[in-house]
């Protein structure tokens, strides 16, 4: 799925940009038909004969700040790029020699009168002005236009099917796999339907997203043991404790399990006899960690409490919270890792009484059977103790206290869960016999050994990330603050909000009842750290377009068809092209609701508008990503204020919206599949 | 937490007055060059409001008696309850001499209006277009509120039909050296336009059902308050509580319902100007915006179409699954109950509302997915996460305080379906962002084909219906498409106003006499 977008921008000679403009809207703008169902392209630019093509349109930015005027060109297509635009030159060529002989350095003007430049030559302009896109994003990746519309067609020949199919009584088969035979049969038995059995070849990033982002975990962490390695070079000769046999803090996690234990050992005498089940060392390790997970969870509980709403949180909070919840994760695999360096050690106590030989007596295995049977019983029990919890919120939440006691006990009954689980390893270790437990232990041992270095390094690199992360934030801080002195208040704009209405006169209507298209310009702030800012922003929004959103939303976001950033003039300016379903209104409501809105300041905070001779900031971030676009009504003024004119706009299927393209490919996908009955239920309701 | 000023509010945001079953709507414009009228008339009218609560600190030139408010209403002698509300449009502000600036303040579209004359370039103005507002319910064919001006809207409500005669006979009368009535532009040209709503007994309008059942509960407003307080008195956060549940689901911030306190997003919406000059009134604290929409009603057609549905869900034509059909449509019963079953712990309350979609029927098999009332209110149904979709949906609440117009299908016999007598219902919503709540209810819900993963289906009982409109019933073991030919309903005239507070209605007379001393 390399992104198959063109943005070309060509400088516009000097005073033509009005004539370019009234062309552009007279001849390249397709017209609506009388129902405003289907979009008619106008006799020089006939866009629907390209194939290929989804989404394009034409935009002109206003010369401004000693930058002329340009005009954009946008397309979202299949294929390669020199195959669309062969075939848009083909199709458009005598309107598109006549719209960039108005633009500068047009080849064309070499080659005055009919047959004019070389289709050749005229690519290679447009090839040269193409600037592509920092970040791109499709709602419905992978699929072509001709596939998009065949699978519209085949849901509605689906529905059509179904509806005289299955009229009030006639008779309908009554399992779930017999209708879906009867769909599959009449499909099939279609002459231009055969295809759909053939299955989805979509694209890799898709197919592989869980891998994906299964690789990109693991590449966290080993960023993060890399941190640490960094670190601890870096402090001094590295931590001596890190190469014994037994890490220093599980040392010391045993010396607090030994204080604890004799404390309890003297009110409750069964704490004795289990010490003499399993090494005293290792109950004690296992003790000490085990408090120490328990006192990490209820500071986060704690942590958590102290904001309403999780929206609410700080920074201050947040990044202790997130620091508590790794560490506790930590001491769960700690946990894990010594019950297993005690199973495999030789020393447990039955072991120890019994010297001679490998094999238990009769009585003592029967013993350990025993309580491991026991032990499953109470894994059981606490398992549905875990799962009715999990449940009890499913239908109706609880209110914050309640809540919060909830999420306590489904914490001491998963940590029992675990606890339980290490025991059972114990006692199975003094089931085998003491060749097999010192040929395990050959393999074990290294593997923990390896496994807690690396998880100290990952704690103590996610550690010194946070910092760096709050020393950048800190600067971040810092500018926004400068800002707020250095750019006016957004909210001022909205007063400029009747000046700026002309500019989106066509949204809503016409073509544009279903689909709409917005085009904003904003100026990049100042300052290297902003540009470096915006850039790393567009960056990692990219990746997380091209490998993460490839299911039909961004952020949360279900209606972009197809958008882009790309920044203009040096890093001057930021460029936004973005096809949408739906209104403008609602549109923007996702934007500010829904978790993109972390993605949007990141981006257009490093941004301002100028309007009437001054300069509006974006609506003021904090840390980058908080607050900023969530003041609705400024940030509706900065965008509209950022606004420009969409003067062509062409959709291959104006009236669908991301969420129906993509339901029809699944339901597509499904048809061909073994489905269970509850599926095929899913599948036909969908419809 | 500010207390909010109730009784600085027009009494209609806190009550739909439901002893008060008889009201009209009368339309009206300024006369030209009679502003010295015009503000003594608004400064006269603005002691005769009914206010949401009664006032504490009236000024002395307040006779006691004078001061009506909803509370006040159940002291007086049936007979002669009555209630007056006011609502602007931006035009009649402009006409009492508001300054641009301030002006500047208000919302764009409200400021634009609801029919704004298209632009040059494009088909129809883009409002109209948003809002569905084409073909049939063009405003170009509107009787009032299309291309001739509105200034104003008094809305008057008594409890029986002589009574509301003498009321609108003493207002249009009180005003008539100030404003005259608007008069129809479309069917009836001349007739002036005075829409007389009507509350029935049992609250149905004219396509059978119940009307007005669910809406927002305000945050601090009385009713919550009392709620609130008797919730803290039953204790318990463990006790099952009826109406605990109803409470999270419509229990909004006031400031999505009134202009100046804290609206659902954290937001207040105020004048920046007043902030900056201390002592300036803000106009638009305690104001809200009032959406009126003339919707006529084609019941014939509506029960034709109930009854093919009928046909084709059950195969037979009956009362009983015509009604079931037209059940569907709406997503509640004729008696206003959901068609979502009750859970164990509902409210014994007489109709309910206190159900959610997503675990409850997130397929639709009961409440279609494409029927009004889910579409109108979506609660907890969109997007992946219910808890995220409710806290959303409570962005796009309105307060409908619509009544029906003109007589009953019943009542005439059904003499008047050939349309010799127009009958529908007088819409109206507040909310203090027009844009943000109804139009994107109007757009992005009602209109929407695609809303909640349909395709090509619009709002059963809406507007609008685009070529290939359906309506999609969710069952087993496949879905009913049936072809809806037109739509039901047609607009007939409308305008956005502004509903504003007592102080704010004083301030602008003043300012308008301020402006224009002769």
């Amino acid at each position: 799925m390399t992104p198959n977008c063109v943005t070309i921008i060509t400088p516009i000679r000097p005073g033509r940009e009005a004539a370019c403009r009234q062309y552009l809207r007279d001849h390249a703008d397709p017209q609506a038909d009388r129902g405003n169902e289907f979009l008619q392209c106008r006799h020089d630019f006939r866009f629907d004969r390209i194939e290929s093509l989804h989404f394009c349109s034409f935009v002109i930015l206003d010369g401004m700040g000693g930058i002329p005027p340009r005009l954009v060109f946008e397309a979202t297509f299949d294929g390669s790029r020199d195959d669309f635009l062969d075939r848009l030159l083909t199709v458009a060529p005598d309107g598109l020699d006549t719209v960039y002989r108005l633009c500068t350095d047009y080849p064309g003007t070499d080659y005055p009168g009919s047959g004019g430049v070389p289709s050749t030559l005229f690519r290679e302009y447009l090839v040269r002005h193409d600037v592509g896109a920092d970040t791109f994003f499709r709602g419905s990746p992978g699929r072509t236009v001709s596939q998009i519309r065949d699978e519209g067609r085949i849901r509605d020949d689906l529905v059509s099917f179904l509806s005289t199919r299955c009229q009030a009584g006639a008779r309908v088969p009554g399992r779930a796999a017999a209708i879906h035979d009867l769909v599959r049969d009449f499909i099939r038995g279609g002459t231009t339907d055969r295809w759909t059995e053939q299955p989805v070849r979509g694209a890799w990033e898709i197919a592989r997203r869980r891998q994906v982002a299964v690789a990109a975990a693991v590449g966290a962490f080993l960023v993060a043991c890399g941190l640490g390695a960094i670190f601890y070079w870096a402090v001094g000769d590295g931590p001596e404790w890190l190469h014994w046999d037994a890490p220093a803090w599980l040392q010391v996690a045993g010396e607090l399990g030994k204080r604890i234990s004799q404390q309890v050992a003297r009110l409750v005498p069964l704490m004795s006899e289990l010490v003499l089940m399993i090494s005293p060392e290792t109950l004690w390790t296992l003790v000490g960690l085990g408090v120490a997970w328990l006192v990490i969870r209820v500071g986060e509980l704690v942590l958590r409490g102290l904001s309403r709403d999780l929206r609410d949180q700080g920074l201050l909070l947040r990044f202790p919270l997130q620091i508590a919840v790794l560490i506790r994760y930590a001491l769960a695999a700690s946990i894990m890792g010594a019950v297993l360096l005690a199973a495999v050690s030789g020393a447990n106590s039955l072991q120890a009484r019994h010297p001679s030989g490998s094999s238990l007596t009769w009585s003592g295995s029967a013993a350990v059977v025993a309580q491991l049977v026991c032990l499953g019983a109470l894994f059981l029990i606490a398992w549905h103790r875990a799962t009715s919890l999990k449940l009890k919120v499913e239908l109706r939440p609880l209110g914050e206290k309640r809540e919060v006691v909830r999420r306590m006990k489904l914490d001491l009954v998963q940590f029992a869960m675990l606890l339980l689980l290490g025991y059972a390893i114990l006692l199975v270790a003094l089931l085998l016999p003491q060749g097999a437990v010192a040929a395990l232990a050959m393999v074990v041992r290294p593997a923990v050994h390896v496994l807690f270095r690396l998880m100290l390094l990952a704690v103590t690199g996610a550690v010194v990330a946070y910092a760096i992360g709050l020393l950048a934030l800190s600067v971040i801080r810092f500018l926004e603050r400068r800002d707020a002195s250095k750019f006016e208040n957004p909210a001022g704009l909205m007063k400029h909000a009747h000046a700026n209405a002309p500019k989106y006169a066509r949204e809503e209507s016409g073509i544009n009842r279903y689909q709409n298209h917005l085009a904003s310009v904003t100026w990049v702030k100042p300052g290297l750290v902003r540009r470096w800012l915006l850039r790393a922003a567009l960056f990692a929004i990219n990746l997380l377009a091209r490998f993460w959103f490839n299911r039909g939303e961004l952020g949360g976001i279900p209606t972009i068809l197809s958008a882009r950033w790309v920044l203009i003039d040096d890093g001057r300016r930021l460029l936004f092209l973005d096809n949408y379903g739906g209104s403008w209104e609602s549109y923007l409501n996702e934007f500010i609701d829904l978790a993109a809105v972390k993605g949007l300041n990141a981006i257009w905070s490093n941004t301002f508008v100028n309007a009437a001779g001054r300069s509006y900031g974006f609506p003021a971030t904090r840390f980058l990503f908080w607050q900023g676009a969530q003041d609705a009504r400024p940030f509706k003024a900065y965008v509209r204020q950022s606004q420009v004119e969409t003067i062509a706009w062409y959709s291959a299927y104006p009236t669908l919206s991301v969420v129906n393209i993509n339901a029809n490919t699944e339901t597509r996908e499904l048809l061909f599949r073994e489905l269970r009955p509850a599926a095929v239920d899913r599948l036909l309701q969908g419809l | 937490m500010e207390p909010i000023e109730w009784d600085d509010v027009q009494g209609l945001l806190l009550s739909g007055y439901p002893e008060l079953k008889f009201s009209a709507y009368v339309v009206w414009r300024f006369r030209p060059d009679r502003i010295g009228a015009a503000c003594r008339w608004l400064a006269d009218l603005a002691g005769r409001l009914m206010r949401a609560a009664p006032g504490h600190h009236q000024g002395a030139h307040q006779a006691d008696a004078v001061c009506r408010n909803i509370q006040s209403l159940k002291a007086v002698d049936p007979c002669h309850r009555h209630a007056v509300n006011l609502a602007l449009t931006a035009d009649g502000l402009r006409r009492l001499r508001l300054d641009e600036h301030r002006l500047s303040e208000f919302a764009l579209e409200f400021l634009e209006g609801m029919a704004p004359r298209p632009s040059a370039a494009a088909a129809g103005a883009r409002r109209s277009n948003l809002l569905g507002d084409t073909g049939d319910s063009a405003p170009g064919l509107w009787d009032w509120g299309g291309t001739a001006g509105v200034d104003g809207m008094l809305l008057l409500y008594a409890a029986d039909a002589p009574g509301l005669q003498a009321l609108i006979d003493v207002e249009v009368d009180a005003m008539s050296g100030a404003c005259e009535v608007v008069t129809s532009a479309g069917r009836d040209k001349g007739r002036p336009v005075i829409i007389k709503g009507r509350l029935y007994d049992d609250m149905k309008e004219h396509f059978g059902f119940r009307d007005g059942v669910s809406q927002p509960m305000i945050a601090h407003s009385p009713k919550a308050d009392r709620d609130e307080q008797r919730f803290a008195a039953a204790t318990g956060d463990t006790a099952p509580m009826p109406g605990r549940r109803d409470r999270r689901i419509s229990l909004v911030k006031t400031g999505e319902f009134v202009l100046g306190y804290e609206n659902e997003r954290r937001e207040r919406i105020r004048s920046a100007f007043a902030g900056d000059n201390p002592g300036a009134c803000d106009l638009m604290r305690n104001g809200t915006y009032l959406v009126f929409r003339q919707l006529e009603q084609d019941v014939a057609a509506f029960d034709a179409f109930a009854a093919l549905m009928a046909k084709q869900l059950y195969g037979v034509v009956d009362r009983t699954t015509t009604e079931r059909a037209a059940a569907r449509l709406i997503g509640r019963n004729q008696d206003g109950d959901p068609l979502i079953s009750p859970s164990a712990d509902s409210p014994k309350s007489p109709v309910r509302n206190d159900f959610l979609y997503s675990f409850e029927d997130g397929a639709g098999m009961a409440c279609p997915i494409g029927s009004h009332i889910r579409r109108a209110n979506p609660r907890d149904v969109l997007g992946p996460d219910p808890d995220t979709a409710l806290r959303l949906s409570k962005m796009h609440r309105i307060i409908r305080r619509g009544r029906p117009y003109g007589p009953r299908r019943s009542d005439d016999g059904g003499r008047s379906s050939d349309g010799s007598e127009s009958r529908g219902i007088a819409f109206i919503a507040l909310n203090a962002d027009i844009a943000g709540q109804f139009e994107m209810i109007q757009n992005s819900w009602l209109n929407n084909p695609s809303f909640g993963g349909l395709q090509g289906c619009t709002d059963p009982i809406g507007h609008v219906a685009p070529a290939g409109d359906t309506f999609v019933v969710q069952r087993r073991p496949s879905n009913l498409h049936v072809g809806k030919p037109r739509p039901f309903v047609t607009v007939r005239g409308g305008a956005y106003f502004f509903l504003p507070g007592i102080k704010a209605t004083r301030v602008i007379a003043d300012a308008a006499v301020a402006a224009d001393p002769a």
